[in-house]
């Protein structure tokens, strides 16, 4: 119950969390968005245009939320609530508007900047195929996919920083503590699989079959307690272990250089310090800066309650991917036939849109209903590989927290 | 006896020169010099100019350059330059519509036609030869930069990682049963890299190759792509275990520093992107993605 008791803090304290930069440059954006795609309504001499684009895009859609301008409609359609909607449109604005794609509906009205976001976020969002959403929207389906795809293309420039490693970790050290008492964790390392339908004939291929016999790609994600993504691959093929994923990162090569988890140490007794670290499951190697639960039986009752605050820490992490996917279905369920050098992309895209919705605080997001299988049909994986020196500080670890919990 | 006819048309020269009008050695012309075979040609030629093209047998018109028409030779280079070109437009110039023939009587005078071919066929041939060369060294390079990987099974895939400096790269995955080795992928498949064989012969040409890639509309992405990889290259080590990108020297930089880093390139970058949206290359053959 932690993280979840935490979020629902967090989002009590939504408004004085809230980028502040961020919530201006939304709300200054909107505005100049609204206004610019009045004047643009103007322009085409379109009088009965209402004042608002929701408004008006709603009736031009056609399916169950046609002509509905409730604000939930809106949020049900997009994933987003108005506010982050338009503040994305400012993040693609620049590109969108800089060599205009003449992108017209069937009745050959040009589409604004609004429509074109609306329809790569239905995109993304919905899962659909794109002659539903072509026909939905009344648009072809290539525009649809044109437009998806330079979304996609200017996101990944203009999104960045929302998904970076942070400067400071004291925030995240002391909520992940907060969690279930691990000290100086600074982050939760998972991954879930994009599956995909590909030609079982064609021998290439074969290396996306992953352990499950599913052909997929790979998502690798260190998160915050907030399941913000601090980190994210994506691209690797399914039949990469994680360990072999993990390895092939930069995060790894990062922290493995003394250029990441570098921060202040913990001391756990005379001889053992703590340096900062993170927690994985146990498909990952147990290392100095990431520790996994115990396996096998029987445990110590030290290490059982090291498992159980350990798999607590562990849950943003997975709580981060099953809303990613959730939330932006392109990414769910099974891709039929994609383009394998497109999917990471996009993959990265989603990342990026969920921790604008995290970082907008956005009143869509709903934990409530939050699984934390992200990776359904998938079993647990075990790695073998054990660091000697981490062994002995996990077992460190676990004994100072089963003396602490005794104690108290 | 035969002797008795020698005198009076006695050869078949004389007999064909008395059959087309024209007078033995003995007769004069109309201004009473002695009209000459040659004469006869040249003073025939000249009434027939109007109607049909010098014969190329003539080398004082060929040779000519104040010929008024260009003749044959211009239309030998017309046909040449409509089979390359492949366009409809042959050598039937002249306001005469008599079609030259395609084939030169004197093969002896070929020197401005091949002139001609040197300057437009060898663009195509030489570049069709650049490109197998260059496919043959990519296959060369990569036998000499994977011996170790035979029998692997290698998979070239896009990866994102946000922790590298260039957080897109391409990377190649070796695989047998279980063992996998990822390596960087050294860039596009065309013009990077040369075998130690043709490396020398081929530099030159792959400078003015990549030259005219950028220049090319239709293939922008695999130019941005080079250009990525290109920077990626610049900091490799091409280590065989681990990947060769550059990590960010100040990785706690966060976000400020970060984004500066990604948005200078960026700027090229995106008008790369407005070249490739305009040839709008990427919606095709992409079915379920986008």
């Amino acid at each position: 119950m932690g993280p979840i008791k935490a979020l629902k803090k967090r989002k009590r304290s939504a408004e004085k969390k809230a980028d502040p930069n961020v919530l201006l440059a939304a709300s200054a954006s909107a505005a100049s968005d609204n206004n610019n795609d009045d004047d643009y309504d103007n322009d085409n001499n379109d009088s009965s245009q209402p004042s608002d684009w929701w408004d008006g895009f709603s009736r031009r859609i056609y399916g169950p939320y046609s002509g509905s301008t409730d604000p939930k409609t809106f949020e049900s359609v997009f994933k987003v609530s108005r506010k982050t909607f338009d503040y994305i449109c400012s993040l693609v604005k620049d590109d969108f508007t800089a060599k205009p794609a003449n992108f017209s509906d069937s009745n050959g009205k040009p589409l604004t900047l609004n429509d074109r976001v609306a329809v790569a976020l239905r995109r993304l969002g919905s899962g659909e195929s794109l002659s539903v959403i072509g026909e939905s929207f009344g648009m072809n389906q290539s525009t649809v996919s044109q437009i998806t795809w330079r979304f996609v293309e200017s996101m990944e420039e203009r999104a960045l920083h929302h998904l970076s490693w942070p400067s400071k970790l004291d925030d995240i050290k002391s909520k992940f503590e907060k969690i279930s008492g691990l000290p100086n964790c600074c982050g939760a390392i998972d991954i879930t699989h994009v599956v995909m339908n590909l030609p079982n004939v064609e021998q290439s291929n074969k290396v996306w079959l992953d352990g499950e016999k599913n052909f997929s790609m790979v998502l690798q994600a260190v998160v915050d307690p907030d399941m913000r993504f601090l980190d994210v691959i994506a691209g690797w093929p399914g039949s990469l272990s994680d360990d072999v994923v993990l390895k092939n990162s930069g995060f790894f090569k990062l922290v493995e250089k003394g250029k990441r988890l570098n921060g202040g140490k913990i001391q756990l007794s005379a001889r053992t310090e703590l340096r900062e670290y993170i927690v994985g499951d146990s498909g990952f190697p147990l290392l100095p800066w990431l520790l996994t639960p115990y396996q096998g039986k029987p445990m110590s009752l030290p290490q059982t309650e090291f498992n159980k605050r350990h798999s607590e820490t562990r849950k943003p992490a997975q709580m981060a991917l099953s809303r990613l996917k959730d939330t932006w279905r392109i990414i769910n369920g099974v891709m039929w036939m994609p383009d394998r050098n497109r999917l990471p992309r996009i993959i990265f895209v989603c990342c990026l849109l969920h921790n604008i919705l995290i970082d907008m605080e956005d009143q869509t997001l709903d934990d409530r209903l939050l699984s934390h299988q992200h990776d359904v049909n998938y079993r647990q994986r075990s790695c073998k590989t054990v660091d000697e020196a981490s062994s002995v500080l996990r077992d460190e670890l676990s004994n100072q927290l089963w003396g602490e919990n005794s104690s108290a | 006896m035969l002797s008795s006819d020698k005198p009076i048309a006695s050869t078949w020269l004389d007999r064909l020169r008395i059959s087309k009008g024209l007078s033995t050695t003995e007769d004069d012309d109309a201004s009473g010099n002695p009209l000459s075979l040659d004469d006869f040609l040249r003073r025939n030629h000249r009434t027939d100019t109007s109607d049909s093209p010098p014969t190329p047998s003539d080398p004082e018109l060929t040779d000519s350059p104040a010929d008024p028409n260009p003749g044959e030779w211009y239309g030998v280079m017309s046909d040449v330059l409509s089979e390359l070109f492949n366009y409809s437009g042959s050598s039937s110039r002249s306001g005469t519509g008599k079609k030259l023939p395609r084939k030169q009587s004197n093969p002896k005078h070929c020197s401005p036609p091949q002139l001609v071919v040197s300057i437009f066929l060898p663009r195509f041939v030489t570049e069709k030869r650049r490109r197998s060369v260059e496919e043959d060294d990519d296959v060369e390079e990569e036998e000499e930069g994977e011996k170790d990987l035979v029998g692997f099974s290698r998979s070239e895939v896009t990866v994102i990682d946000t922790s590298f400096k260039i957080w897109k790269s391409e990377k190649v995955v070796f695989r047998r049963r279980s063992v996998w080795k990822v390596r960087d992928k050294k860039g596009n498949s065309r013009g990077v890299v040369s075998s130690k064989t043709k490396k020398k012969k081929t530099i030159k040409l792959k400078k003015k190759k990549k030259k005219k890639r950028k220049c090319d509309v239709d293939d922008v992405e695999n130019v941005r792509k080079s250009k990525k990889m290109k920077l990626s290259r610049s900091v490799s080590d091409n280590s065989p275990q681990y990947l060769s990108e550059e990590i960010r020297d100040d990785p706690e930089s966060s976000n400020a520093n970060r984004t500066l880093l990604r948005r200078l390139p960026s700027k090229p970058r995106s008008v790369l992107h407005t070249s490739k949206k305009n040839g709008e290359p990427e919606a095709r053959g992409h079915r379920s993605l986008a």
